[in-house]
């Protein structure tokens, strides 16, 4: 191999940053103009917290909870809408508890996109009778283990509805009857619930989890503490297409594709590269010699 | 068709200021920056506010004694920027830290170690020779990265067998890492998708 | 000297030891008057977390007003913003309540936006740092990039596309040898938990510092 075309390998891997930056947005922005709708498997994962929910005896209770930076939590927004569509469709109470700010206003803008308001019923859900949101309450894990044995320690609920006077938070009794608890965030939380609920009170707990913390958590879910786990926004995708629409979660898998293969690129070309100086310095070697 | 609604132009703004960080770092980049700083701590204020509304002024209203002892003992968290008075923030602060690590102790015990060592072994006895062979080969694997982290073992007895079961650990901790580096690329090309759908679908109305 | 007593380390270490002591006998022994004071212990967290509101505020507020005061150049007129909309989206909060229209649409067009872009960043800054150092240097290096490559690509749903086989052994690194890691890592994680929490109930740990 000539010593140019070796240059050119070395090269590869000294494209300047600001050339790499604007394919990266290239990349993400053309499948959002032009949507290629890329076909995507159902994960058992997935399909695992999807018949968790089916199984939901009538009159059950669902808790869901979470924590964590707004910022992280859009990852999980696709998955959330299409899980709340298919929770809000059974016969069950539904609670919302938020441990942290950010988490209080996400499922608020999750439940707005839906249109799930107090103010009018969704799907034959009454605010008070059918479904709660308790809003945001301080303290992370001792807030989670006292409401796990009282629910009533929340005095008002978020749109400031004193608790004692909702019917629904009668049916809410210790965490060992509740039908599903649903970890909807990312982190520690996640953690902490399968210490604080899962296991001391033996509750059925699914994880609808961003894409980062997956392969950590996954032990939760071989252990059969969590009955299931989504994976960030194709979780999302994946549980759209069970219930049957095409929503922005379609629109993520196929920007997927795009910046996966553009990962793979950027390594190929780095250890191309890497390859080439090597070459040279074995070169450049031999002529010293 | 682009967008009237001036919320939506001034999410939008605000976007591209944060962004034009990957140019170099800049006044807008600053700006947004401090405007974070302001709006998160503020809302987080509101919120907590909420809740403390929620759990303990309204049990306090009604006249519950042991809401408002655990308030005053509460209130010594508020001398905690004041440096000649910082002190009296311990008491509080040690009961926050010792109710969450007793919580955190019973959980790691329930789940983290327990029931986790349970399931290294549950499929093994039972299954498939497929099965068998995975569950065992999985079990070698968490025992190994245990193994790593056995620091209390001089170093130098590390090049023996323990070595040995110390370096399988490591391959299949990069194994692992090597897993949480894809799903950490998926994760944040989501963060950046939901920003572009924000600028090219809300704002300038593309799609 | 009442003073100089409450200032001794070893106070805070026996209120924390206290505490978990309370919560874990809580936990493990099912007798009524235990459940109780746990449950009290738990609530107290709770109001502490919630009064420690407005340390947050006075430290924020501090921190701004000394760049101000200071006329730190290049950030004092930022802090001075930033204070201004910090007291603003308190007014607006508790004027309006958090989950009124009003502040829902101001959350959703400020600090949404901001910290999505901000995480949304990392993108760019996660494939620059795969560009120049994601390199097969060594067999370490090897078990890092390949399983990642594999998973990267059964992850999309191109991978299912170019061969079901991709998937299908992308779901296999993450079952078996990804998942013996994990749990090897959460069980070593759980243990120092519990030494953490020995460390405390013994004194060992200088938690919040003392005198």
């Amino acid at each position: 191999m000539s010593v140019e075309k070796m240059s050119v390998l070395v090269r590869l891997g000294k494209i300047p940053s600001k050339w790499l930056y604007l394919v990266i947005v290239l990349v993400v922005a053309i499948p959002i103009i032009y949507p290629f709708g890329t076909p995507f498997a159902i994960t058992d994962a997935t399909l695992a917290v999807y018949n968790e929910v089916e199984k939901l005896p009538a009159g059950g209770v669902v808790v869901i909870a979470g924590s964590n930076a707004y910022g992280f939590l859009i990852e999980i927004k696709e998955c959330l809408q299409a899980f709340l569509m298919h929770v809000y469709s059974k016969d069950v109470k539904i609670v919302f508890i938020s441990f942290s700010a950010d988490d209080a206003m996400f499922t608020r803008v999750a439940r707005d996109f839906l249109g799930i308001s107090q103010d009018k019923p969704y799907k034959g859900k009454v605010y008070g009778i059918d479904w709660v949101d308790l809003g945001y309450i301080t303290g992370g894990s001792a807030s989670l283990a006292y409401f796990c044995k009282n629910a009533f320690f929340v005095t008002v609920d978020a749109y400031g509805n004193p608790t004692q006077n909702l019917p629904v938070m009668k049916e809410i009794g210790k965490a060992d009857t509740w039908a599903l608890y649903v970890e909807a965030s990312a982190g520690t939380m996640v953690v902490t619930s399968m210490g604080v609920v899962s296991i001391p009170y033996k509750t059925t707990t699914v994880i609808l989890n961003t894409a980062g913390w997956y392969p950590t958590h996954l032990p939760y879910v071989t252990a059969g503490i969590a009955k299931g786990m989504t994976m960030g926004i194709l979780g999302g995708a994946e549980y759209e297409k069970l219930m049957g629409f095409v929503g922005l979660g379609h629109s993520g898998a196929d920007v997927l594709n795009f910046t996966h293969l553009l990962t793979l690129v950027l390594v190929a070309l780095a250890n191309i590269s890497y390859l080439g100086q090597y070459i040279e310095k074995r070169k450049l070697k031999e002529v010293k010699e | 068709m682009i967008s009237t609604d001036p919320l939506t132009w001034y999410a939008a703004f605000l976007t591209l200021c944060v962004l034009s960080f990957l140019y170099r770092e800049n006044r807008f980049y600053r700006f947004a920056e401090y405007t974070y700083i302001g709006v998160a701590v503020g809302n987080g204020f509101v919120l907590t506010m909420n809740s403390l509304n929620s759990i303990s002024l309204i049990p306090i209203m009604k006249g519950a004694i042991d809401v408002i002892l655990i308030q005053i003992l509460a209130l010594l968290i508020l001398t905690q920027p004041f440096r000649k008075i910082y002190w009296v923030s311990r008491i509080p602060s040690a009961v926050q830290i010792g109710v969450g690590t007793g919580i955190a102790m019973y959980g790691a015990i329930g789940s983290d170690i327990i029931a986790l060592m349970q399931s290294v072994i549950k499929d093994g006895l039972i299954g498939t020779p497929y099965q068998t062979a995975m569950t065992y080969f999985s079990m070698i694997g968490s025992i190994s990265v245990l193994i790593y982290f056995f620091f209390t073992v001089k170093r130098e007895a590390l090049r023996g067998t323990i070595g040995v079961i110390a370096k399988i650990g490591r391959y299949f901790m990069m194994i692992a890492f090597g897993a949480v580096f894809a799903n950490i690329i998926l994760s944040r090309s989501t963060l950046f998708f939901s920003r572009m759908v924000l600028l090219l679908v809300d704002w300038l109305g593309i799609r | 000297m009442a003073l100089r007593f409450l200032k001794r380390r070893e106070i805070p270490i026996s209120i924390a030891a206290i505490c978990i002591i309370i919560i874990l006998l809580g936990y493990f022994f099912v007798i009524s008057e235990l459940s109780a004071a746990a449950s009290k212990a738990q609530l107290t967290s709770s109001i502490i977390g919630a009064t420690a509101g407005f340390v947050g505020l006075i430290n924020v507020t501090f921190a701004m007003g000394r760049r101000i005061v200071r006329r730190q150049p290049g950030h004092w007129y930022f802090a001075t913003w930033s204070l201004i909309i910090t007291y603003a989206t308190i007014a607006l909060g508790l004027g309006y309540g958090p989950f009124s229209t009003i502040y829902i649409k101001y959350f959703l067009s400020s600090q949404a936006p901001l910290y999505s872009a901000m995480t949304g960043l990392l993108i760019f800054f996660l494939l620059g740092a795969v560009y120049r150092a994601f390199v097969v240097r060594s067999l370490e290096a090897l078990f890092l990039i390949i399983p990642g490559c594999i998973i990267l690509l059964g992850n999309a749903p191109i991978g299912q596309i170019i061969s079901p086989v991709i998937p299908q052994i992308s779901l296999w690194i993450l079952n078996i040898p990804n998942n013996a890691a994990a749990r090897g890592m959460t069980i070593g994680t759980g243990i120092g938990t519990v030494a953490l929490g020995v460390r405390i109930l013994i004194g060992r740990e200088r938690i919040g510092a003392g005198e």
